[in-house]
């Protein structure tokens, strides 16, 4: 049986990796591979395999055995912790990962229970050995405790493939309890309880003869890892560790002689749990087909590019923003959608409450001067965040506009002109995305314009840029959000590509290839408002005085950013009439 | 009407359509045929100005959707096999929604008739998720109809729809082709054409094989009186049926 499922999973994977190569013979896969593959390179393998040579034998650390013996410790309490964790909160029932093809075709064959066990363990061996790879190559623990780049791999392995056992076991236990008339609110309790007791039980003992805390003990990392060690290594709480400790010591073994030592234990460990799954005579298939079930729903969701995955979708409704009127405007009607489907948290109203909590806020903070560093503080970063949204803000919201390809067989037959599509379609990203800025500003505006002293930016100049820069942003984010919508309808393969489908190193190139392409258009849109306003401040500081400067300043500027926004979308209203789906749509 | 001339449509090398005239007036309804692969959906796409065909001219109402897209467009319905909704509307904010962009100032008059007689009246406030497979496909008639269309395509309309709705579906689309409506209705199911259609146009890889009344092309294609349209489907696309899968 386990050749079949090897054949079922080896089959599946090589295809899958075939597929993968096969792709990149279209330009758009192999340079996103490219640049994929260098920034991985540049950015993580690089520096991260500096000193892996060391292998088994591992870089030799001066106190390896010391670091190790210390850490210990809070490693299987933090171990301790999440097992305990999970006896308490998950409600997870006894179920097995499938997909939905794996239970159409497997539950119904003849296969013993025992088979799908297995193959659902050695299903989990692929994520588990991806995450040890990644693992290994982030955490760099061989600095710290000497040991070397496989021993840390197989100890994060032991600790993984532990962990995943016993979280299957636990969840077939969870199922006798229910099975048995314990529902999960008295399992917690009862699990709570016992567990409670237990470091009750512990904390009485050590409290004979370790004293609680005092600052010195908190005074400095290396203190407090040092009460904590004198804690943990005191009985009983070392022998309700010392399983937990079993696991983690391969990991944490400075040299091969100590990681042998320790892995006869932790393997042990494995087996113990192994027998217990494959022991626990509970049934799973139930649980199982359901989890298969939501998972299938979820990726169906995540692919049509909805994140939140309902079997239907809501069952209440929401109120409207406003009362959308038959005859009007019409991308206003795109508006009243979509603020009718992001929920009531998006409207003025909430705004509002904002705006004056943030106001009362900074008054308060205002009021004490030891508070002005703070509120320094709380400017900038108001500040930094407007200017992140703006480089950034858009392309997040890349998901929305690439929605545009998935309706676009639908809006194109409604009787609308491209820009009343386009409009309609960037109009709601636009007012959120103005929104966000506007009480940016403000934070902005208040916590910067009460805290200095400079005459530039005193209380006329300073609500005169504020003011302008308000002006500024509707043109301005709308403007932004026409270059991903540009990219979509210029490089449809590539937009797909880079949805919500995509995946693998040749997708993340194509994104950060899109991102750099975005903040290139992004400086060239803004740089003739940019110009012109200069200039206008130039002259209007000569002859009218800053603060007027100020004001003319941001009025051309916004004009040029209007008339940039006007001529960008009726020049994508053009385009999107032209658009054609065919190569887009089944046919 | 609907008059579509020389439509040719292309996918790279490939033609999905080639060469395609035809008209439906007022007051008929046009089955549209074919194997699959034939160029139904392409034409189907092209005709309401959802993708662009290559060459040819199609004119929907006497405006002509190359030149006068949102005219045309306002004159027609277009209804998939899909019901695709909008989550988070309801069946009234559905309707409301389509008001708006097509400009139907008195649409809560309208909406209530066509909702009455789709048997949806006490379902106004309902989202899609509380809607059966049947109710949506009435929704997007709702939503269709609302802006009394004199130009209307189905596309495969009885896909997942109970007897119920069938029959209903029939019933609607044979009214509307009472009341003046020019009708395409593309449909794997050549009882539903034989029962619904007053002309037919059968499609074999892109190009037109035979059009006209289903009397006309009976006497064409029928090998005796009694024929029914499956053998002349399938004499005027010249493939042998397969045999059943199954004795």
């Amino acid at each position: 049986m386990i050749r079949t499922f090897a054949y079922l999973y080896g089959t599946s994977v090589r295809n899958a990796l075939v597929q993968r190569l096969k792709r990149l013979r279209q330009p758009k896969y192999l340079v996103g591979a490219l640049v994929g593959g260098l920034y991985f390179y540049f950015f993580v393998f690089r520096n991260a395999f500096r000193g892996m040579g060391a292998g088994m034998a591992g870089r030799p650390a001066t106190d390896g055995a010391a670091v190790s013996a210390a850490f210990g410790p809070l490693a299987a309490l933090v171990l301790f912790i999440v097992v305990a964790l999970s006896w308490i909160l998950s409600s997870r029932r006894a179920a097995l990962q499938f997909t939905e093809a794996e239970v159409a075709f497997l539950f119904p064959a003849p296969v013993p229970r025992r088979a799908l066990i297995n193959f659902k363990l050695l299903r989990s061996q692929l994520a588990i050995l991806v995450s040890v790879f990644f693992l290994t190559l982030f955490i760099r623990r061989g600095g710290l405790a000497g040991g070397g780049t496989l021993i840390r791999a197989a100890g994060w392995w032991i600790i993984l493939s532990t962990l995943n056992l016993h979280m299957l076991a636990a969840s077939f236990a969870r199922e006798r309890m229910l099975n048995f008339g314990l529902n999960p609110w008295r399992r917690r309790l009862l699990v709570g309880g016992v567990l409670l007791a237990l470091v009750a039980a512990c904390w009485l003992v050590v409290r004979r003869t370790v004293a609680l805390p005092t600052d010195a003990d908190l005074a400095n990392p290396n203190a407090v890892m040092h009460y904590l060690d004198q804690v943990l290594n005191h009985r009983p709480i070392s022998w309700v560790l010392a399983p937990f400790g079993l696991v983690v010591r391969p990991y944490l073994s400075p040299d091969l002689p100590a990681f042998l030592a320790a892995l006869g234990p932790a393997l042990l460990i494995i087996v113990a749990h192994y027998v217990w799954v494959l022991q626990s005579s509970v049934s799973f298939e139930e649980a199982s087909l359901e989890l298969a079930a939501r998972r299938a729903e979820r990726i169906a969701a995540v692919r049509s590019g909805r994140w939140r995955s309902g079997r239907n979708g809501p069952t209440k409704p929401r109120p409207e923003p406003f009362r959308l009127a038959p005859r009007g405007w019409v991308p206003l009607a795109f508006l009243w959608k979509n603020l009718i489907a992001l929920g009531t948290f998006f409207r003025l109203r909430t705004w509002l409450i904002l705006c004056v909590a943030v106001v009362l806020a900074l008054t308060w903070v205002a009021a004490d001067p030891v508070r002005i560093p703070l509120l320094k503080g709380i400017g900038m970063v108001a500040l930094m965040l407007g200017g992140w949204l703006f480089a950034f803000g858009p392309m997040f919201m890349r998901r929305e506009v690439q929605q545009t390809l998935t309706h676009l067989d639908i809006t194109k037959a409604y009787p609308l002109a491209g820009w009343q599509v386009v409009v309609g379609q960037l109009l709601t990203p636009m007012v959120l995305m103005t929104f966000a800025q506007w009480l940016l500003l403000l934070v902005a505006a208040l916590s910067l314009g009460t805290t200095t002293r400079d005459p530039w930016l005193a209380l006329g100049l300073g609500a005169a840029g504020a003011g302008g820069v308000a002006l500024i942003m509707p043109p301005l984010c709308g403007l932004l959000l026409c270059i991903p919508y540009t990219g979509v309808l210029y490089f449809p393969a590539w937009a797909q590509s880079t949805g919500p489908r995509g995946g693998g190193i040749e997708v993340m190139g194509q994104r950060l290839i899109f991102m750099a392409g975005y903040l290139v258009v992004l400086v060239v849109a803004v740089l003739p408002a940019a110009g012109l306003g200069a200039l206008v401040f130039f002259i209007g500081n000569f002859l009218l005085g800053k603060v007027a400067a100020v004001i003319l300043t941001t009025l051309c500027a916004s004009a040029v950013l209007v008339g940039e926004l006007a001529g960008a979308v009726y020049w994508l209203g053009e385009k999107l009439e032209r658009f054609d789906l065919s190569t887009e749509l089944p046919r | 009407m609907i008059e579509i001339h020389g439509l040719t449509k292309r996918y790279g090398d490939f033609t999905a359509v080639h060469d395609l005239s035809f008209a439906v007036q007022p007051g008929e309804v046009m089955g549209l045929v074919g194997p699959n692969g034939a160029g139904k959906t392409t034409t189907l796409r092209c005709a309401t100005g959802i993708i662009p065909p290559s060459l040819g001219a199609i004119r929907i109402a006497g405006f002509d959707l190359a030149t006068d897209p949102v005219e045309a467009k306002r004159r027609l319905a277009f209804f998939p096999d899909e019901p695709r909704l909008f989550d988070h509307l309801t069946v009234e904010q559905h309707l409301n929604f389509v008001a708006r962009l097509y400009g139907v100032a008195d649409w809560r008059d309208r909406a209530t008739p066509i909702l009455a007689e789709l048997e949806m009246g006490d379902k106004r406030q309902a989202l899609p998720a509380e809607l059966s497979r049947g109710m949506k496909q009435k929704l997007v008639i709702a939503c269709g109809l609302l802006h009394l269309p004199s130009v209307i395509f189905f596309d495969e309309p009885l896909t997942g729809l109970d007897p119920g709705g069938i029959r209903h579906m029939k019933g609607t689309m044979r009214r509307l082709a009472r009341e003046g409506a020019a009708i395409i209705l593309s449909s794997h199911l050549l009882s539903l054409l034989e029962e619904v259609c007053t002309h037919v146009l059968i499609l074999k890889a892109g190009e037109k094989v035979a059009d006209g009344t289903i009397a006309g092309i009976r006497e064409r294609f029928a090998t005796h009186p009694d024929s029914s349209l499956e053998d002349v489907f399938f004499r005027a696309t010249e493939d042998a049926p397969s045999p059943p899968l199954l004795p």
